[in-house]
């Protein structure tokens, strides 16, 4: 299984967007350095470590009551939170994993369920 | 101005509801701004009388949500939309039950006006915003309508200009930045938030129809003031849309987007505090250019 996914990463080319400006500007520092890494990039996330990293993200916010949070959440029906909160959910998770949802796929991320697809699905999460 | 209704019995097995006081219709170019602030709606009793108003598919959307408080607010915003609509309608008593909704093709509720066959009144629109401690709904004639609440000492996790640079536009961006307070500018970030909302909400095509940094609302002062909406790819503006920007409650900002109908009017916005079946009390008339 190692070596199957380690010749996949090798043989796999990489077909990422430029950077852009204010991309690098909103990233942390170890996101920067981890993009420059070529095992990193072009490889998928395993799904239940993105839900516990998605799932800390979330209890992470003042407004949220963590013993609330589960997989299943839904931000606005089960946490209460507005669009404001989930706007600052989604920059949490771009944070975390790395890369810039784009805002259509933002819209429709309205659960710990969906964000946690969403991102599980994308090769440039980190 | 403060109208009291008795409150009639509520037997367990009738069907009857308590009489609501009709309403006058919003004017050409004004909005009519109702609010509930949650925590003063105390009574049990009055609480289970909203639920029977509710549609079984609305009620149990209500009982979806988790916590009393959540469900609570979700209730009155059910109930605040049906008692205030049917308030409006001239022909006397029409039942808040039995009023349907629909969503529009891109999920915005609207009212389902084929219920009623001799309906001469003129369509209603309303649009419904809430917070953990306040719902609001606003209602106009003829013109959609969007309105948007925000806490005004709700804390921003990120930081503003991040926040901004991310979803505002680069006019917007440039505007938050130019201000030196922290707190001011966290204030007017929020303010453009509502107003951003709302225009979204009044258009009624979804977020992803008019994405955040896809345009300005960029406010003039002086006596011709008053907010220009601007593209952000062509720098074009105009006045087709009509803002207003109210505090409500002493803890909230409240913006209202209305689409012009070629008047070119002033926009008049009147706020009023309700608690459904008991009392309204005037609180505001403003105009908004």
């Amino acid at each position: 299984m190692a070596a199957r996914g380690a010749l996949l990463r090798y043989l796999r080319v990489n077909v990422n967007p430029t950077i852009q400006n204010r991309r690098e500007r909103a990233l942390p520092f170890t996101a920067i350095l981890r993009r420059f890494s070529e095992e990193v990039r072009g490889s998928f996330l395993d799904k239940s470590e993105v839900t516990d990293r998605v799932l800390s993200v979330v209890k992470n916010f003042q407004k949220v009551d963590p013993s609330k949070v589960s997989p299943k959440s839904h931000f606005q029906n089960d946490l209460g939170l507005d669009s404001l909160d989930t706007v600052e959910v989604v920059m949490a998770l771009e944070e975390e994993f790395g890369f810039e949802i784009p805002d259509t796929d933002a819209d429709k991320i309205h659960s710990i369920n969906l964000a946690v697809d969403f991102i599980a699905s994308h090769p440039q999460a980190k | 101005m403060r109208t009291s209704i008795m409150s009639q019995m509520q037997r367990s097995f009738s069907i009857e509801l308590p009489k609501l006081v009709p309403l006058q219709l919003p004017s050409r170019m004004e909005t009519h701004l109702w609010y509930v602030i949650p925590d003063e709606v105390k009574s049990t009793s009055l609480l289970k009388q909203y639920s029977q108003l509710l549609s079984p598919p609305e009620n149990d959307k209500v009982l979806q949500m988790r916590g009393d408080k959540l469900q609570k607010n979700a209730l009155l915003a059910r109930t605040l939309v049906r008692t205030t609509i049917a308030r409006y309608q001239t022909n006397n008593g029409v039942d808040p039950r039995t009023l349907m909704f629909k969503k529009n093709m891109y999920g915005k509720p609207e009212v389902d006006w084929q219920n009623y066959k001799n309906c001469s009144d003129p369509p209603l629109h309303f649009n419904i915003s809430h917070t953990d401690s306040l719902v609001a709904c606003g209602v106009t004639l003829h013109v959609p309508v969007g309105i948007d609440l925000e806490d005004k000492d709700r804390k921003i996790k990120h930081d503003v200009l991040t926040l901004a640079e991310r979803f505002y536009s680069t006019d917007e961006v440039t505007f938050l930045s130019t201000i030196p307070d922290p707190e001011v500018q966290r204030k007017e970030f929020i303010k453009l938030w509502t107003l951003k909302e709302a225009y979204v909400k009044a258009l009624g095509k979804g977020f992803s129809a008019a994405p955040f940094n896809t345009f300005t609302i960029q406010f003039k002062a002086g006596t011709n003031g008053g907010y220009n909406l601007c593209k952000e790819e062509t720098k074009k503006c105009n006045r087709d849309w009509k803002f207003g920007l109210l505090e409500l409650a002493d803890s909230h900002y409240a913006a209202v987007c209305i689409e012009d109908d070629q008047a070119r009017a002033p926009m008049r916005v009147i706020v009023r505090k309700t608690i459904p079946f008991v009392e309204d009390e005037l609180i505001s008339e403003s105009k908004f250019l």
